[in-house]
C-alpha cells in the first residue's frame, strides 16, 4: 500500500504538473548550454505566459543599433513558487545583465541561465551546483 | 518578517508532488493509526460532513498548494535561506537567488527533462492498446514532444487533468474547479441523461452527468475530442471514449479515480492511479492560470 502510494505520488505528480511536462520541450535541444553569452540591456516587455515565459531586452549594439532580444525562461507557475512575479521582480524600462544559453538557430535568442536586477541582485535560472 | 531560516537540502517541491506527498502522509498516518485504534484524529476519523439531502458534502479546495512559494537563496556562507516574498531580502545583491525549480537533479532542467521522461515510463500505470494500434502506440512513444496537443496548447482534457482543485456541490449540481487553464466543469446530479448534443461533441471537458452510488459520487463524461491524451508519451482514445470518475469524501480526505472506456481502442478498460486529496484548509491565493502561446517565432524553435 505504501509503495503504492508512493507511486501514485511520482506517476500523478510527473503526469499532472505542468511545468515538468513543459520541460519536455527540451531546452538543450534548442538552445546550447555550452554556448554562452552575457547581454545587458533595457527591459523593453516581459510575457509572464504559459509554455515559457519570455522577456525581451532591448540591447544596444557597438554600432548603435538596437536588438531586441528574446529570452526564454521555464513556464511561470514555477517560478511563482519560488517567490517571483512578472511585475514584482522585472519592472520594465530599467537595466538588466543576463547571461543567457545561446539559440542554436543563431537568431538573437537564448534561454535564461542568470539575471542581474537593476538593483545589483543575481536570480539563478540553471544552476549546476550541488551534486544532488 | 524576515522568515530568514536553514533548510533542510530538500526544497519546496511542484505543487502536485506536494499535494501527493502530503496526501501520502495522510494515508500513512491513517495505516499506521488504524490497527492501535489510537483516539488519534486523523482526516479521514472527522465526521463526513453531508447535505440536507444525506449525501456527501464534497464541497472544498482539495490537494496542496496554491499561492506563492517562498524565495530560496543562497547567502555568502554558502548556506540556503528563505525570504518570505522578494521584498524582504535584506541585501539582494549579497545572496544568489534560486529562481529555477532546485528539486530538479544537479538543479539543471536537462536532467530534470530526462528523469521525467524515464520516470514516466518506469512507474506508470499503461493504458494496454488493440494490436492494430501498436504502431500509432510506438509511433507517439517515440514522437510524443511533437505530437502532444498539449505542447501546442490545447487542454490535457479529461481525464489527464486530474482531480479538481475544488468543488462547490448544490443539491443538483456538482461544479468541478480546476486551476490547469482555469477551467471548470459544471455537471448536473439530478439524474438527467446527456446532453444528446454535447454527448456527441468534440470537446477537452466532455459532457458529464452524475449520479449517487451510496456515498460515492460517479460522473459520467463522454463527448471528446480524440486530441486529447489519457498521458504522456502519446495515450491516446477515440472519441467514443467513456470515462467514469468516481469521488469519494471520507472525513477530510477526498478519493479520486478515472475509468477510461474505450473498447475499440483499449484490451480493457483503464483504471487510472487514484488520487487521495486532503482538505485543503489554507488561504493561499488561488493562483490564476496564464495563457498558453506558441506562435511564431516561437514556433520553429520549441519542439524538442
Amino acid at each position: 500500500m505504501r509503495f503504492r502510494v508512493l507511486t501514485v505520488v511520482v506517476a500523478v505528480a510527473l503526469l499532472l504538473s505542468v511545468v515538468p511536462l513543459m520541460a519536455h520541450h527540451a531546452a538543450q535541444a534548442q538552445y546550447d548550454k555550452d554556448s554562452q553569452q552575457e547581454i545587458t540591456g533595457v527591459m523593453k516587455r516581459v510575457q509572464w505566459i504559459n509554455p515559457h515565459v519570455r522577456w525581451i531586452l532591448d540591447v544596444t549594439n557597438d554600432d548603435y543599433t538596437v536588438t531586441s532580444w528574446e529570452i526564454s525562461g521555464s513556464g511561470p507557475g514555477g517560478y511563482r513558487r519560488n517567490g517571483i512575479s512578472a511585475r514584482g521582480v522585472f519592472p520594465v524600462g530599467e537595466t538588466y545583465t543576463a547571461l543567457i544559453a545561446l539559440a542554436r538557430d543563431g537568431s538573437a535568442g537564448g534561454y535564461i541561465m542568470t539575471w542581474t536586477l537593476p538593483n545589483g541582485a543575481v536570480l539563478d535560472f540553471w544552476h549546476d551546483y550541488g551534486a544532488r | 518578517m524576515n522568515l530568514r531560516m536553514k533548510l533542510p537540502m530538500k526544497l519546496p517541491m511542484k505543487r502536485s508532488v506536494v499535494r501527493h506527498a502530503a496526501a501520502a502522509a495522510g494515508v500513512a498516518i491513517v495505516l499506521c493509526a488504524a490497527p492501535a485504534s489510537v483516539a488519534t484524529q486523523t482526516p479521514e476519523s472527522v465526521p463526513t460532513p453531508r447535505t440536507a439531502d444525506g449525501h456527501p458534502d464534497l464541497s472544498g479546495r482539495w490537494g496542496g498548494g496554491g499561492g506563492a512559494g517562498f524565495v530560496t537563496a543562497i547567502n555568502e556562507q554558502g548556506e540556503l535561506v528563505r525570504y518570505a516574498n522578494f521584498a524582504e531580502i535584506p541585501d539582494p545583491s549579497a545572496v544568489r537567488i534560486l529562481a529555477r525549480i532546485v528539486g530538479y537533479r544537479k538543479g539543471n532542467p536537462t536532467f530534470g527533462e530526462r528523469d521525467a521522461g524515464l520516470y514516466q515510463r518506469f512507474f506508470t500505470n499503461v493504458p494496454q492498446y488493440r494490436p492494430e494500434h501498436w504502431e500509432r502506440v510506438e509511433h507517439l512513444d517515440m514522437h510524443g514532444n511533437y505530437e502532444d496537443a498539449s505542447f501546442h496548447c490545447l487542454p490535457q482534457g479529461v481525464p489527464r487533468m486530474g482531480a479538481p482543485v475544488k468543488i462547490l456541490q448544490t443539491a443538483d449540481e456538482v461544479v468541478l474547479l480546476y486551476s490547469q487553464g482555469n477551467a471548470f466543469r459544471i455537471v448536473p446530479i439530478d439524474g438527467r441523461p446527456h446532453d444528446p448534443v454535447a454527448s456527441l461533441d468534440q470537446m477537452y471537458l466532455g459532457d458529464s452527468v452524475g449520479t449517487w452510488e451510496g456515498d460515492t459520487l460517479v460522473v459520467d463524461a463522454v463527448g471528446f475530442s480524440e486530441e486529447t491524451w489519457l498521458g504522456w508519451p502519446g495515450w491516446f482514445h477515440s472519441a467514443d471514449m467513456r470515462v467514469e470518475e468516481r469521488f469519494r469524501r471520507d472525513g477530510n480526505i477526498l478519493h479520486y479515480q478515472a475509468t477510461v472506456y474505450d473498447p475499440e481502442i483499449l484490451i480493457e478498460p483503464w483504471v487510472m492511479d487514484p488520487e487521495v486529496l486532503p482538505l485543503n484548509t489554507t488561504s493561499a491565493a488561488y493562483m490564476e492560470t496564464p495563457p498558453c502561446q506558441t506562435g511564431p517565432p516561437m514556433s520553429g524553435r520549441e519542439r524538442g
